[in-house]
């Protein structure tokens, strides 16, 4: 009798982690509910406050895009760590642990944060265009700096999101670890935002696209390397 | 050895408030201020490599005492990147008339700032000695990347105030005579001073550790 034990593929088990955590995720919604929000309410704020005709034309790129990038950072720091907290307060990490290899629980994580940042953008973002009249030039490269920036930005936060889930003082820390991390891709991402204000030429944007190309690159192979050593203690 | 070292930071002093002239091209005696920033802000660098390096051994060793040098360095790196924040803003408000004015250095030290406290927050917020270990070296070893970025690239990329560095873009060295031999002779005494605190601190702690009985 072959009492090898079979390994599934990983990208197969990076598919289950992913699977496993949507439906549990669906199931109460905390994650989703949180981050949505939390955007809606600074939204709201921002939009009743000042709403689109209290700030100079010329001003608008710069203001409107670090607002929109406010929103973002703070409303994924209500709700990315998540995926990672709640398996050390179910006491159900042990078991992925002994199912899934780190690589596929990270991957498979990583993922369902990607898909829950982009999921809260899209509702996020149009709105935020439609009630702030946030002046875009071209619309390919505002969306193209949108996306690379949440992907640099999930990239960052989610092994911070292992980090947290293992220490004391969960809800504070994770936004304490975060930020210094991903400042130097939230100065380029937000530049990149006000840029696709002023003007719409690629060349200017494809410049800021390499350096949050790059970065995010550099953060996902440490991630990938690291994780192993968070997941396992 | 601290004699020495005592000795070696009365000659700077005397070296680069008696000996060097102010540079030209500066404001008033504001040159001079170059002979204590830039040493500082050097080892405020040089810990948080010491804190990377030491992080890396400890994830592949798993001796504790690795984790305690890093500690020791953060800690270090912490104090020393103050000092250059606070003399770097006293030379800009001379210069330049303003305190802080986000030139890319200035974004570049206030993260490195922010980077050493959250590792000390993290440090603090975890009771077990031996997950405290891993998880601050993880992230001593993944805030590797931003620093990377801030210190080597964005200073580089744009456009910045910032008087050149010794190592610029141009590869060459801008002193000369005294100022350059006072320069050098500080960097290499306030790195001695830094291998003396380091050694003291980690001596420090081993004997800490041993007492509490965490370390063998």
């Amino acid at each position: 009798m072959n009492m090898e034990i079979k390994k599934s593929p990983l990208h197969h088990e990076i598919y289950v982690v992913f699977i496993k955590d949507v439906k549990s995720e669906l199931r109460t919604k905390v994650a989703a509910n949180a981050i949505l929000l939390f955007a809606l309410t600074t939204l709201f704020l921002i939009s009743y406050v000042i709403g689109p005709y209290r700030i100079a034309s010329a001003d608008q790129p710069y203001i409107l895009s670090a607002w929109l990038w406010v929103i973002f950072f703070f409303s994924a720091m209500s709700g990315l760590s998540r995926v990672f907290v709640k398996e050390e307060e179910t006491n159900t990490s042990i078991a992925l642990q002994l199912a899934a290899r780190p690589e596929a629980v990270f991957l498979g994580k990583f993922f369902f944060n990607l898909v829950l940042m982009l999921g809260i953008a899209l509702v996020i973002t149009p709105l935020y265009v439609i009630l702030m009249e946030f002046p875009i030039r071209s619309v390919y490269n505002f969306g193209l700096i949108i996306f690379l920036g949440l992907i640099g930005m999930t990239t960052g936060v989610t092994i911070i999101g292992a980090i947290v889930a293992k220490a004391s003082m969960k809800g504070t820390l994770f936004p304490i670890l975060s930020f210094p991390i991903i400042i130097p891709l939230l100065l380029a991402v937000i530049e990149g935002t006000s840029m696709t204000a002023r003007s719409a030429s690629f060349a200017q944007t494809m410049q800021l696209t390499s350096v949050i190309i790059a970065f995010t690159g550099a953060m996902f192979v440490l991630s990938l390397l690291l994780f192993e050593k968070v997941w396992l203690e | 050895m601290k004699i020495l070292i005592f000795l070696w930071i009365v000659i700077i002093c005397y070296l680069s408030f008696l000996f060097s002239p102010p540079a030209a091209g500066f404001i008033g005696e504001s040159s001079r201020i170059v002979f204590f920033h830039v040493p500082v802000a050097w080892l405020t660098v040089l810990s948080f490599l010491v804190a990377m390096i030491q992080a890396i051994r400890f994830l592949k060793t798993r001796d504790p005492i690795y984790d305690l040098k890093s500690a020791v360095a953060c800690r270090q790196g912490f104090l020393f990147a103050i000092l250059a924040t606070v003399t770097g803003s006293v030379f800009a408000r001379v210069m330049w008339q303003s305190f802080w004015n986000w030139d890319p250095r200035e974004t570049s030290i206030t993260v490195l700032l922010f980077i050493y406290a959250a590792y000390l927050v993290l440090r603090a917020s975890i009771e077990d000695p031996q997950r405290r270990a891993v998880l601050s070296s993880v992230y001593a070893t993944f805030s590797f990347v931003p620093a990377l970025f801030l210190i080597f690239i964005v200073p580089r990329v744009y456009y910045s105030l910032h008087p050149d560095t010794l190592i610029n873009v141009q590869g060459k060295i801008q002193m000369y005579g005294r100022i350059l031999f006072t320069f050098l002779f500080s960097l290499g005494g306030f790195t001695a001073l830094y291998f003396w605190m380091y050694t003291l601190e980690c001596r420090i702690e081993k004997l800490l550790y041993r007492k509490e009985g965490y370390y063998d």
